[in-house]
């Protein structure tokens, strides 16, 4: 309230010449246009201002409802869920019919207590228009359904964007010429139609593959994959523009489809790269030059690879990247690599790298390798991680041996940030650390981060030690989080 | 203000409603489709002049705003257009503003054809007033509210989802 009237005494002043509705003096169509940028809840909620804002929500171009925050009702609230339902159906059949703009966005997000066959309806009444955004979620389905996409709703899309678990129907002979981002979120790619819904059903052998679908989409910029099953089989990217990609095991995808399979990647444009999923047999990858971001998880399971071909599928992703400025790589890729014999290529652009220590892996194995195949890093993040019972017991086993070896030329004319995650001051971290004060010239500032789950009570000691180190930068600050 | 007729095809002139004359480079106007036309349009006849473009309905003002926003952007013109300093300019840009400013902003953006500015006034318009109410949008906004007690409550249940 207070602010409110603050700016009514600061609006008096300016408005001599201006109207003084302010707002009502835009014309429909913009206020149209402002109407669009809301939710449409809240669009429609303005019909209650005035008469003039009475019929105003009808020129909005995007509808977007969005009833997650009721599907949760809490107890003892009296209206119960089934109410809620009522009304939430009510409100969209009636906005939907009311529409009289061209509707170019779309949005949908409800749970499994909608009928899907009411939400095919509403989707395919929006689809008559020309929906250039079109975003469906469905949340907490129990059982999977048949979402079928025909030519006349692909052929205008930019923006596709599908969350659940949607059994995807798209024929072969349909393409989308224009779409540049797309996310599929729980999508399967193939399976028997639903329970509930399965009208528009055609045999799986029309319908494109997860593969189809990406050769027809030349204009792709952005690509999330996560947690979708497409039957397992090779995979193909090829989308020459591709800006960012993300494939995204998820929680609802399955485990092994990536079993004996290959991977294709020619993405020229490919900036960002998030890789989150299961180890495929192998990677064929043609041209990620011009990656600049990489961040590299990955699961496999020992039972499925001989040593030799785990080290060489993660290092054939690896090698891929080489171009990029910044590398980051789990414990995971690091256990993989250490189990057979590898030689990292030279990545003459990485500036910033991050490892995550994995389980049986010491620094010893790794560390070296990467940092005399990394000729421009600056900044350096060694993730400690998972804390192994035998390095608890006898944590002076693990020493540092690095320091015997020749220094890399980047520690010592180019690394300016070190970062230590779950640092523990052990022994072989204490090396470490010495090793790299004494070696990094130009080093600006080391960063520790204590692991938290040990007891705090040594760590002042510790400090007071590590600051009293010889320091090869005299400028150089350590700090302690 | 001195434009020579040599410098025409770098530069325009622009009119405001209040006859205030600006010199604006090329690539600035470029930003607003309305100039970027006219400018197509007399390069096309290959014109020497110096290119007059009045802007009836625009302020200096106003004016002024769209094209300190227009050079901004003319300098990130061939960035990305997801340019986090650029969004984070923007921001700051609209934040200065009263309701009043904000509006004429939007009807200038519009007229000029500037659509970036246009959708950027409307999406921070609406972000502004989603989380009142409608006592506070009517006050802020001096909307008089002409309905009947009854006919309000007719309009609520109407479209009970959405007053929830």
């Amino acid at each position: 309230m207070g602010i409110s009237r603050r700016k009514r005494k600061t609006r008096r002043k300016l408005e001599d010449s201006e109207s003084r509705d302010i707002i009502s003096s835009l014309p429909d169509e913009l206020l149209g246009k402002i109407l669009s940028c809301l939710p449409t809840k809240y669009a429609v909620a303005t019909t209650v201002l005035s008469s003039r804002w009475k019929n105003l929500y009808k020129h909005t171009t995007t509808l977007d409802f969005d009833d997650s925050t009721y599907l949760y009702p809490r107890k003892n609230l009296g209206n119960g869920r089934r109410n809620d339902n009522a009304s939430f159906r009510e409100f969209v059949n009636k906005v939907l019919g009311e529409c009289k703009s061209k509707i170019s966005k779309f949005r949908l997000k409800c749970g499994d207590n909608i009928e899907f066959y009411l939400i095919h309806d509403w989707i395919n009444a929006v689809f008559t228009h020309k929906i250039a955004e079109f975003e469906l979620s469905v949340l907490d389905m129990r059982i999977p359904c048949v979402l079928q996409l025909c030519k006349l709703n692909c052929e205008n899309l930019v923006v596709l964007r599908l969350d659940g678990e949607l059994i995807l129907r798209v024929p072969k002979s349909v393409t989308f010429p224009r779409l540049q981002v797309l996310v599929f979120k729980g999508i399967m790619f193939h399976g028997s139609s639903s329970i509930r819904f399965n009208a528009y059903c055609k045999s799986s052998s029309d319908n494109h593959s997860l593969n189809g679908i990406l050769l027809g989409c030349p204009l792709l910029k952005e690509l999330v994959i996560e947690g979708c099953d497409w039957n397992g089989g090779d995979l193909y990217f090829t989308n020459p523009l591709l800006r960012s990609l993300t494939f995204h095991a998820g929680i609802g995808g399955p485990l092994d489809q990536l079993n004996g399979c290959t991977i294709y990647m020619d993405l020229p444009n490919l900036v960002q790269f998030n890789y989150f999923e299961c180890l495929a047999e192998q990677y064929e990858i043609r041209n990620l030059n011009s990656v600049r971001e990489a961040q590299v998880d990955i699961h496999f399971n020992d039972d499925e690879f001989e040593e030799q071909d785990l080290c060489d599928a993660i290092l054939d992703l690896i090698t891929g990247v080489y171009c990029c400025q910044s590398l980051h790589l789990s414990s995971q890729c690091l256990e993989a690599l250490t189990s057979g014999e590898f030689e990292l290529p030279i990545f003459r652009n990485l500036t910033q790298l991050t490892l995550a220590l994995g389980y049986d892996v010491s620094w010893n194995d790794v560390l070296l390798d990467f940092l005399n195949s990394s000729p421009s890093l600056e900044s350096l993040t060694l993730v400690q991680g998972f804390l192994q019972r035998w390095q608890c017991s006898q944590p002076d086993d693990d020493e540092f041996l690095i320091k015997d070896e020749e220094v890399p030329p980047c520690v010592k004319f180019r690394l300016k940030f070190i970062n230590i995650k779950d640092f523990r001051g052990f022994k072989g971290e204490m090396q470490m650390i010495i090793y790299f004060l004494e070696n990094a010239n130009i080093l600006e500032e080391m960063v520790l981060h204590w692991d938290k789950r040990k007891r705090a009570k040594k760590f002042a000691a510790k400090e007071e030690e590590i600051l009293e180190l010889a320091k090869s930068s005299e400028s150089c600050t350590i700090a302690f989080k | 203000m001195a434009s020579s007729s040599s410098s025409s095809l770098s530069r325009v002139v622009v009119k405001s409603s209040d006859n205030n004359l600006f010199v604006v480079n090329k690539k600035v106007a470029s930003q607003s489709q309305l100039l970027k036309q006219c400018i197509d349009n007399m390069e096309e006849k290959g014109t020497n002049d110096v290119i007059l473009i009045p802007l009836s309905n625009v302020t200096s003002n106003i004016l002024t705003l769209v094209l300190e926003y227009c050079e901004k952007h003319a300098d990130f013109a061939d960035d990305d257009n997801n340019n986090q300093e650029l969004k984070q300019w923007d921001h700051e840009f609209l934040k200065k503003f009263d309701y009043a400013t904000l509006n004429s902003l939007t009807m200038a953006a519009d007229y000029m054809v500037t659509k970036s500015l246009l959708n950027l006034c409307c999406q921070f318009i609406a972000d502004s007033i989603k989380d009142l109410t409608v006592q506070q949008i009517r006050q802020i906004f001096d909307i008089k509210n002409d309905f009947t007690p009854q006919e309000e409550a007719d309009i609520k249940n109407e479209n009970a989802w959405a007053f929830r």
